[in-house]
C-alpha cells in the first residue's frame, strides 16, 4: 500500500505537474537566481494552494454538487483565492517570520488551477494525493528551472531567447524526459 | 507607451492557452474568446479604477473576470464540447490583465491594449496552426465549415507537436522571434 501511495506521489509529480501545464511559471519568472528563497516562495505558494483545495473540495461536494450549481465553481475559486490572500496577509503582518511581503502573494495561477483538478469525479484520498503530488512536483520543478536560469546568466545567449523562450524551450526538453519516464508509473 | 516593452506582457498574456491550443481550430476559438473577453474586462477596467484602487481593485477584477468566465462557459458549452479545463485556463489569461496592470502604470490607452490583444491573438493562431500544420502534415476546420487539408502525410509530421513538450518549445521559439522583431524603430543611444 505505501509502494502504491509512493507510486501515485511519483507519478502525480512527473505527469499531473503544474508547471508542465503551462502554470504557475510566473513564480518562476522572477529575476531570482538563489535557490533558498524561490524553495520558501514555491512552498508557501504550495500550502495555500493546499489550503484551497482542501475548502473548496469541500464546498464542491457538500454544496455545489448538491445544489446542482457546480457551474458557479470559477466563482467559489476566485473568492476563495482572495479569502487566501486576505488571510496571508494577516499572518505576515501578525507574525515575526521572515516570509515574503507581498500584498498580492496568495494570487498566483497555481492556486486556482489545483482547485479545478477535476475534482468533481474524484474520491476524496486520490484528489488529495494527485494534488499534493503535482504541488511536490511544482516546488522541484521551480527550484530546478531557478538552477537553470542562474546558470544561464553566465552563457552566452542570443538577446531574443533571453527570459521566457529560452525558459519555455527548456521546460519543453524537461516535459519530453518526464513523459519518457510516465511510463513507469 | 514604447509598443517595445508591450512585449513581455503580449507573452505572459497568452502563456496559460499554449497548453491547450495544439490544433488551428482551438487557438482560433480559443483566440477569439480571449480578444472578446479581454475586450469586455478592459472596457469594465476603465469604471473599476475610477472607483477602486489599490488590492481591492485587483480583487474587483478577479471577480468580474470569473463572473464573466462563468457566464461565457455556460453559454459556450450549450453550442459546442469543449475541454473541462478551457474555461480555467481562459480564466488565468484574463487574471494576467489587472496584474499587469498592477505591475506598471505604464500601459494607459485603449490603442496598446488592442495591440496587446491583437499581437496575442496572431501569436495564438500561428503557434495552433504550427502545431497542426508541422505535427499532422494537415490543416482541419471542421467548426467553421472547412475539410481536412492534407499538404504531406502525418507519418512525416513531427509527433511531439501534439504533446505539451513540443508546444512549449515551439512557443519558446515563437516568442523569439516577436522578441526579435522591433514594433518601433528605436534610435541607438550612447552609453559611454
Amino acid at each position: 500500500m505505501l509502494f502504491s501511495l509512493f507510486s501515485s506521489l511519483l507519478g502525480s509529480a512527473i505527469l499531473s505537474n503544474v508547471i508542465l501545464q503551462g502554470v504557475g511559471l510566473e513564480a518562476v519568472l522572477d529575476r531570482q537566481i538563489r535557490v533558498k528563497p524561490v524553495l520558501i516562495k514555491s512552498t508557501l505558494i504550495s500550502v495555500l494552494a493546499l489550503v484551497v483545495f482542501l475548502i473548496y473540495y469541500v464546498l464542491l461536494k457538500l454544496v455545489l454538487v448538491p445544489l446542482d450549481m457546480a457551474y458557479l465553481s470559477i466563482i467559489v475559486l476566485a473568492l476563495l483565492m482572495i479569502g487566501v490572500n486576505e488571510l496571508y496577509n494577516l499572518v505576515v503582518n501578525k507574525t515575526k517570520f521572515n516570509l515574503p511581503k507581498d500584498e498580492l502573494f496568495g494570487l498566483h495561477s497555481i492556486i486556482i488551477i489545483v482547485g479545478f483538478f477535476g475534482l468533481s469525479t474524484q474520491a476524496f484520498d486520490v484528489a488529495f494525493v494527485s494534488v499534493l503530488g503535482s504541488l511536490i512536483g511544482f516546488i522541484a520543478l521551480s527550484v530546478l528551472l531557478t538552477m537553470i536560469q542562474s546558470r544561464m546568466r553566465v552563457n552566452p545567449l542570443i538577446k531574443a531567447f533571453k527570459g521566457l523562450p529560452i525558459l519555455l524551450i527548456i521546460l519543453g526538453l524537461i516535459a519530453l524526459v518526464l513523459n519518457g519516464l510516465g511510463g513507469l508509473f | 507607451m514604447n509598443k517595445n516593452n508591450l512585449k513581455p506582457y503580449i507573452l505572459l498574456s497568452i502563456l496559460p492557452l499554449v497548453y491547450l491550443s495544439n490544433t488551428l481550430e482551438i487557438a482560433l476559438f480559443m483566440g477569439i474568446t480571449f480578444i472578446m473577453l479581454a475586450a469586455i474586462v478592459y472596457g469594465a477596467g476603465l469604471l473599476i479604477d475610477k472607483f477602486s484602487v489599490g488590492r481591492m481593485r485587483l480583487y474587483t477584477y478577479i471577480l468580474l473576470v470569473a463572473v464573466v468566465i462563468t457566464m461565457t462557459m455556460t453559454i459556450l458549452n450549450t453550442y459546442f464540447s469543449l475541454n473541462q479545463f478551457m474555461g480555467i485556463y481562459l480564466a488565468l489569461t484574463i487574471f494576467t490583465i489587472p496584474q499587469l496592470k498592477a505591475q506598471t502604470s505604464e500601459i494607459q490607452k485603449p490603442m496598446d491594449y488592442l495591440w496587446v490583444m491583437l499581437i496575442s491573438f496572431v501569436a495564438l493562431i500561428l503557434i495552433g496552426f504550427l502545431r497542426e500544420f508541422l505535427g499532422t502534415g494537415s490543416i482541419t476546420l471542421a467548426a467553421f465549415g472547412v475539410d481536412t487539408i492534407q499538404v504531406f502525410a502525418s507519418r512525416f509530421g513531427i509527433g511531439i507537436l501534439k504533446d505539451n513538450s513540443g508546444g512549449f518549445i515551439l512557443a519558446g521559439f515563437v516568442f523569439a522571434i516577436i522578441q526579435a522583431i522591433p514594433f518601433v524603430k528605436e534610435e541607438p543611444t550612447n552609453v559611454v
